[in-house]
């Protein structure tokens, strides 16, 4: 995945260093992290040439699924990451695939290198 | 006849004598035994006598013995049973139907006679004109306990009850009779043994044998039934009274018409409106139009489907006339009747509001602990790697690791112990973390100045007791905590700007002698320059000074 540039939203400071360490290892380029929806929504607007994003779903109270949204629509393919039961995510994001807290590295790279 | 032979004829002539005489000895026997010459014909009786009469004349005027002597029995006999059938008739001479008459009559009296004796269940007697027991059968020896031979001839009044006796009921009731040709007899009766049994009964009069005037009293002891009707009573009203003290609505729909037969006062307070304002009109639909539009149909289903003979429980939203909304749990149930109709609906109503929002709360924690456990973990994760990164040895790394877990788990333990609206103060998380390095046991060597009660919003303040702590143990490790006359200065105040309140957080150390500027990047000051301004929007400066680090934090702390 050396090629690829991968946007990071996480609100933990602590997860979101992870992973950009552990996506930088593997070779990405990483756009972010970001920790606030306002910022995310302000990333993908200005950034161009997002290949994947990983998104945290809550944010510091707010979801992240206007990013999302966006997200599906440029069909920028994405993966989920939350600590809450996967149940409660809208049904329009049924085939984005998710990852639970603590995020498995070697998933989320197998995933955002496919 | 003379002669040492015996004539033929007259041999025949005897014997024929002698059974056309016998042959009358049963029919006299059968007379004596009874007193009557029942069924016979008295014209028969009579020309048969004639006849035998005739015959002795003819034997007289032949000379022939044998039919003198035989017919002459005969006579008597005969004569004998006409006795008795002439006696008969004259007795019987008024009676208009005689002959096989007497005997259904005999059959009926004897049917009826069964009847009375069989009636076990049926006190029956019979008194005199003035009350003295006559005829005494068994059904009322079974209720009264007073056998034919004990009570036959004493007043039938020992039967009553004292006070009933000592208001003359007993004559009262026999004089109602004799004047209405019957009186009813339901009240309490004593029982020989002294226990009370209530007779359902009534008193006819009657022509006695002596052809004097009497009563007959038949009554069926009901004791057993009205105390089973009195317990149910005083059941129907236990449950009544439960119905009416319960706070939850006890109600009764016709199952026909599903209208409200009964609703208990607390419909009042859980629907908020009076009950005969939906009981006027159609109840069915004025109860309705008190449920929440989404919720009517299956309300009304289920109650449809109790009228089939199920039991349901549902759930729907009612609004108040003062706008609230509530949650009612109803538990419907048919009743049937004797032959399993489903003739009513019954069912009880629960508010249910405050269980529910008390179970959404349960769920959202529940949720809530689960984020919070598995971003813990994570971070935990997360201190793991920056920790293992910069140790230089697996002692370095277990030392400060657990330095980190320490402090992650005193900032838990404060959130957690946080009421409803409270939060962690700035000088309470300060406080936690000075003390837990043993920075606040010498008071000359540390000043802390700011108000107290400064609120931080609990989703910082994790990163926040993090930073602290970090700031905290790089001061005793090597900082102004490390050498002897060092000293530290915590100023804290919070600014309003443009509305929005930001706390300001000034570190300075002092005491120390030709720092390294340049020093260590470890992980307290990423926390402090990264973190902080990642999560926080936080402004922050980390900067080592000539005697010391100084480090400035500027928080939002939101509205």
């Amino acid at each position: 995945m050396s090629d690829r540039r991968l946007l990071i939203v996480e609100d933990e400071y602590l997860l979101a260093e992870d992973m950009r360490q552990a996506l930088e290892a593997a070779g990405a380029t990483v756009i972010g992290p970001v920790g606030t929806l306002a910022r995310a929504i302000a990333m993908v607007d200005s950034v161009a040439g997002i290949d994947a994003a990983v998104l945290d779903i809550n944010l510091a109270g707010e979801a992240v699924y206007p990013v999302a949204e966006k997200l599906l629509s440029r069909g920028v393919p994405f993966v989920f990451v939350t600590g809450y039961e996967t149940d409660a995510i809208p049904k329009c994001f049924a085939r984005v695939p998710v990852l639970e807290k603590p995020v498995d590295m070697i998933a989320l790279i197998r995933m955002l290198g496919s | 006849m003379t002669g040492r032979c015996v004539d033929l004829s007259t041999v025949i002539g005897t014997v024929a004598a002698f059974c056309t005489t016998v042959s009358y000895v049963p029919q006299l026997k059968k007379c004596w035994d009874t007193g009557s010459a029942g069924d016979l014909s008295l014209r028969m009786l009579l020309i048969l006598a004639s006849g035998v009469a005739l015959w002795i004349g003819y034997g007289v005027l032949k000379g022939d013995l044998v039919i003198i002597l035989a017919n002459a029995v005969s006579l008597a006999l005969l004569l004998a049973i006409l006795a008795f059938k002439l006696r008969e008739g004259g007795r019987a001479g008024a009676a208009a139907r005689p002959g096989p008459h007497d005997d259904a009559l005999r059959r009926s009296e004897e049917r009826y006679r069964k009847v009375v004796e069989g009636a076990r269940d049926y006190a029956i007697f019979t008194t005199d004109g003035e009350g003295r027991i006559a005829d005494w059968y068994e059904g009322a020896t079974a209720v009264f306990g007073w056998t034919a031979d004990e009570i036959r001839g004493r007043p039938s009044d020992l039967l009553f009850v004292e006070e009933d006796r000592v208001r003359g009921e007993p004559a009262r009731e026999l004089a109602t009779a004799a004047a209405n040709g019957v009186a009813p007899d339901v009240r309490w009766h004593l029982h020989k043994d002294g226990r009370r049994v209530f007779i359902e009964g009534r008193v006819v009069p009657i022509d006695s044998d002596a052809g004097q005037r009497g009563f007959l009293k038949i009554g069926q002891d009901v004791t057993a039934r009205r105390r089973a009707e009195r317990a149910l009573r005083q059941m129907g009203e236990r449950v009544a009274r439960f119905a009416e003290a319960s706070s939850d609505v006890v109600w009764i729909r016709n199952a026909a018409t599903l209208q409200f037969e009964f609703a208990s006062p607390s419909f009042e307070t859980t629907y908020g409106v009076d009950r005969r304002h939906v009981f006027a009109g159609n109840s069915l639909r004025r109860w309705l139009r008190l449920i929440h539009p989404e919720d009517r149909a299956s309300a009304l289903g289920s109650i449809r489907a109790v009228r089939e003979g199920r039991r349901t429980t549902h759930e729907f939203r009612i609004r108040r006339p003062d706008g609230t909304l509530r949650w009612i749990k109803d538990t419907d149930f048919p009743v049937l009747d004797d032959a399993g109709r489903v003739v009513e609906v019954g069912g009880i109503g629960a508010d249910i509001t405050d269980e529910k929002r008390a179970s959404d709360r349960l769920r959202v924690l529940v949720r809530e602990v689960q984020h919070r456990t598995r971003n813990l973990i994570a971070v935990v994760m997360a201190l793991a790697d920056s920790t293992g990164r910069e140790a230089a040895s697996i002692g370095q790394f277990r030392e400060r690791f657990a330095a980190r877990m320490s402090a992650l788990s005193r900032v838990q333990g404060m959130l957690s112990q946080l009421g409803d609206d409270e939060q962690v103060t700035f000088d309470g998380l300060l406080n936690a973390e000075l003390a837990a390095h043993g920075m606040l046991d010498d008071p000359s060597r540390v000043a802390l100045a700011g108000p107290s009660g400064v609120r931080l919003r609990s989703r910082n303040v994790q990163t926040f007791a993090l930073a602290l702590h970090e700031l905290a143990t790089n001061a005793v490790k090597h900082g102004a905590f490390a050498v002897p006359g060092g000293h530290l200065a915590v100023h804290w105040w919070v600014e309003i700007m443009d509305g929005s309140a930001k706390l300001h957080v000034d570190w300075q150390e002092t005491g120390l002698q030709g720092l390294d500027r340049h020093a260590r990047s470890g992980l307290g000051r990423q926390l402090i320059e990264r973190a902080l301004p990642y999560q926080m929007d936080a402004e922050t400066r980390y900067s080592i000074e000539e005697h010391g680090v100084h480090c400035v934090i500027v928080l939002s702390l939101g509205r």
